[in-house]
């Protein structure tokens, strides 16, 4: 399968103070492929997601690390290069439907104007038709009403709709049902699942909740202070975790016994910039030695799994 | 059980701000002014007149040179600045005691209490500043104490209304309602977690009042509501001096300088204020 | 101290407006002393209506809540002394929950005063690092403000504060919602290890299934105001009866395509 996307080297930091976001981070996409991003505060998934497409916000400056799309070199490239991706063979969702639709326009022309913008076809039928696609009970309506007169759920819908309608190749979700219901979440989550498989679409999807990632992924990233410390399959991770960060979150997950102590994992998420010299997970870590601060472990690969830690778990987890 | 505080406390802020530097020097220097005024250590008396040296621009002897009558001008300042301070501090305590206490009051018990509250300072809002403490001050006196009470009374709708809108969402906060549940007395309540984080806010309104009150007090007297004559006051001085300005530009620049000098270092410590108690404005 | 709750609606009425919102219809169930019972809904289902009501700080608009047979004391406005409340509550927001400009030492110090007033001096020093301690935060950083402490850990030192009023009950308002996956787990583990050492009544209200399964002896399942399921946490969980709880469980993100079973569960 062709590479889709490609991400090398990426490092993020605070502009004015240069303080480390993201640290070298580097993963692919392949044609087709539904690859999720876990992580919690301070891992850097947003920021990485939204570096994709040029999206950064102020203050934060990507200092090295080449996003590669189709083959073609999107990072630091000129705005037209990125105009005609973004939206266009790249889409984005947000976690937040009602700051990301804007407040003061209707739902039909906001979509309308979307596809516009990339020189589709705008015609409101087809508005209508990709409404109804993600299950919008009324399209009609929907098409002329406020985003604020739905609710959360909908409006997600509608984001989707806007974002399927030009046929991307990627989808990046950023943390899409986190504000959710959770039956809302299954909904939506059924949506993507079938609207990737009708389009044959890559999907990217961002998330704090290794179990929604679990479900609707192929291959998993797990991120922490900033880099990349686990890469495998869904299978692959959950089974045998090799990160000990991986497996705590797995452990709190899934072993539980009612009313008994959960895995769970001390300490808080660092700030990347403090762990920079360091292996980010160490003042947490069960297998921690002074090797772990003393330097950063590098990614290692084995085959299509690739973890970065000096001590890694060996048995499995189930 | 002594406090040690581990983060910097906002004076560490307020002196990172150039505008609150600034102001507070300047502020400074005027405080100075007054208390020399206040112990009666000026250069010359303020009111001792000297045919001899009448209209005499700036010198040595007269630093900012005399008026009509002989008077020393920069004495007169200094006793000037000495009257505006006193008439906008007392103003200002008597409007921020009363009316933060009403505010808050009617914003954290809110129905017929509130409702009572906003409504009489709508009423007060409704009538520009100087107009109001003009009829106050003509039916209370010209001492520097009514005219205090005046511009007191004309101000404390502000501080209602800006005590009561933090009081409103922070009587939402969930350390408040945790107050309540743990049964703390409304007193506790109001003294130890509404006040303290009202309080900012509450000084930064303080800062800009002072300026204000100066510039009332230095109005009505302007206006011949205020200090009288042969006492000094700033806008006395700027009074007579409108019909001398043209022969004797100092009788018009030394009142004028003390005033615009006043007024901006007091906003500038309004500034810096903001700026050190509102963590997301810090210039750092 | 048996907390029951006797048939509480709760109507909320905009004068302005005319308009009038049911968040809570005929809720009943109780709650056994030292049980840990589980609320789950999702937005809008009256479970946080119904935790404030339980707490005191909001009164039904008919039905009443019972401690020991008694009706529990409401919350006035005006409240002219300090006074004890057996019923305690945590909040979801631990950002919010504590007043930035107390230090940690003087919140817990406050609610002790009044719940332990014979305690001073030294004694009340050591009660306060006790309780802290409790919860996992050290007594050298107790001269800390709240901005200096991570979200897991001020709510830590909430639940701290909540302990000090001695609770027979403790209502726990989606207490690790807002906090990071991996320190949740402690908390929750914190929670349960505080239930029994002082065989606390929890009211346990979460969006959570997961969670809720997980803590609570008993689950009421809430929706649209009204309680929709309740019995012990095997019964809810494994033979739902009504089908909002199947939809709450079908859910939760299916992690059988991997063929994982939970370890512990049969």
């Amino acid at each position: 399968m062709k590479t889709l996307l490609s991400v090398k080297n990426l490092t993020l930091s605070t502009t004015l103070d240069e303080k480390l976001l993201v640290d070298d981070v580097n993963f692919e996409i392949l044609e087709g492929e539904s690859v999720g991003i876990v992580g919690e505060s301070g891992s850097g998934k947003t920021l990485t997601a939204l570096s994709i497409l040029g999206l950064l916000p102020k203050g934060v400056s990507q200092n090295s690390g080449a996003v590669t799309f189709q083959g073609r070199l999107i990072s630091q490239a000129d705005k037209a290069a990125l105009q005609e991706v973004r939206g266009n063979r790249i889409s984005m969702i947000y976690q937040d439907p009602m700051t990301s639709l804007n407040p003061m326009m209707k739902i039909g022309k906001q979509i309308q104007e979307a596809a516009r913008a990339h020189g589709a076809n705008d015609d409101e039928s087809v508005v209508l038709k990709a409404l109804a696609d993600v299950g919008i009970p009324s399209p009609e309506t929907c098409f002329s009403s406020y985003p604020h007169e739905f609710s959360g759920g909908m409006r997600q819908r509608a984001m989707i709709a806007m974002s399927l309608l030009l046929q991307p190749n990627l989808l990046i979700a950023d943390e899409p049902t986190t504000a959710l219901d959770v039956t809302i979440q299954r909904q939506i989550l059924n949506l993507v699942n079938e609207q990737r498989q009708r389009n044959s679409m890559s999907l990217l999807w961002i998330s704090h909740d290794l179990s929604v990632v679990a479900e609707l992924v192929d291959k998993v990233i797990v991120m922490y202070a900033g880099r990349v410390a686990e890469v495998g399959t869904v299978k692959e991770i959950f089974e045998r975790p090799k990160h000990p960060y991986t497996a705590g979150l797995i452990g709190s997950l899934v072993k539980r016994k009612h009313q008994e102590k959960m895995i769970s994992i001390p300490g808080n998420p660092p700030k990347p910039w403090t762990v920079s010299t360091q292996c980010g997970f160490a003042d947490r870590c069960v297998n921690v030695t002074q090797k772990c601060r003393d330097s950063k472990p590098e990614l290692v690969q084995e085959g299509d799994r690739a973890y970065a830690c000096f001590h890694p778990m060996n048995e499995a987890l189930l | 059980m002594k406090i040690k505080r581990e983060s910097k406390a906002w004076y560490y802020y307020y002196f990172r701000s150039l505008n609150g530097i600034v102001g507070f020097a300047i502020l400074a220097l005027l405080f100075i002014g007054a208390l020399v005024a206040l112990f009666h250590a000026t250069p010359f008396d303020p009111v001792a007149q000297d045919i001899n040296v009448m209209l005499k621009p700036p010198s040595i002897h007269h630093i900012f040179g005399t008026d009509q009558f002989g008077r020393d001008i920069f004495s007169r300042v200094l006793d000037g600045v000495r009257r505006s301070l006193a008439v906008s501090l007392l103003s200002v305590a008597i409007a921020s005691i009363v009316g933060s206490t009403l505010g808050v009051v009617g914003g954290y018990f809110g129905t017929f209490l509130d409702t009572m509250v906003t409504r009489m300072s709508d009423v007060f809002f409704a009538f520009p500043a100087i107009l109001m403490a003009l009829a106050i001050v003509s039916s209370l006196g010209h001492s520097w104490l009514d005219t205090a009470i005046a511009i007191g009374i004309v101000y404390t709708p502000i501080f209602v209304r800006v005590s009561r809108g933090p009081v409103l969402s922070l009587k939402e906060t969930d350390y408040v309602k945790s107050g309540r549940v743990l049964g703390f007395s409304t007193p506790r309540i109001m003294a130890k977690h509404l006040l303290p984080n009202v309080m900012p806010i509450v000084l930064v309104q303080i800062a800009l009042s002072l300026s204000w009150a100066i510039l009332t007090e230095s109005g009505l007297s302007f206006l011949g509501l205020g200090t009288q004559a042969p006492d000094a006051s700033l806008g006395l001085m700027v009074s007579e001096a409108q019909s001398l300005a043209a022969f004797a530009w100092w009788t018009l620049a030394g009142p004028s300088l003390a005033l615009i000098f006043a007024v901006v270092s007091l906003n500038l410590v309004g500034d810096g204020l903001r700026d050190s108690l509102d963590p997301t404005r810090r210039s750092i | 101290m048996k907390l029951e709750v006797r048939n509480v609606t709760k109507i909320y009425q905009s004068n302005s407006k005319e308009r009038t919102v049911q968040a809570l219809n005929g809720v009943s169930f109780s709650v056994e002393e030292g049980a840990i019972l589980g609320i789950v809904g999702e937005s809008g289902c009256g479970k946080s209506t119904l935790s404030r009501i339980i707490a005191g700080l909001e009164e039904p608009t008919s039905g009443e809540v019972l401690i020991s047979g008694e009706r529990r004391a409401g919350i006035p406005r005006f409240i002219r002394k300090s006074s004890k409340r057996p019923i305690q509550l945590v909040f979801q927001d631990p950002y919010s929950s504590l007043n930035p400009r107390q230090t940690i030492f003087n919140a817990i110090e406050e609610v002790i005063r009044i719940y332990e007033p014979t305690l001073d001096g030294s004694a009340l020093e050591a009660r306060v690092f006790e309780l802290l301690s409790s919860v996992g935060i050290g007594k050298d950083l107790s001269h800390r403000y709240p901005h200096q402490f991570s979200g897991g850990q001020r709510q830590r030192i909430c639940i701290a504060r909540s302990l000090a009023a001695k609770p027979e009950i403790l209502v726990l308002d989606e207490p690790v919602s807002a906090l990071d996956v991996s320190v949740s787990a402690d908390i929750i583990n914190l929670l349960l290890d505080l239930q029994r050492e002082f065989n606390l009544t929890y009211i346990f209200v979460s969006h959570d299934l997961g969670i809720v399964k997980h803590v609570s002896d008993s689950i009421i399942v809430m929706l649209a105001g009204e309680i929709v399921e309740y019995g012990s946490w095997t019964e809810v969980m494994d033979t739902p009866k009504h089908e909002y709880t199947q939809r709450l469980i079908a859910a939760i993100p299916n992690l059988d395509k991997l063929k994982i079973k939970e370890s512990g569960e049969q």
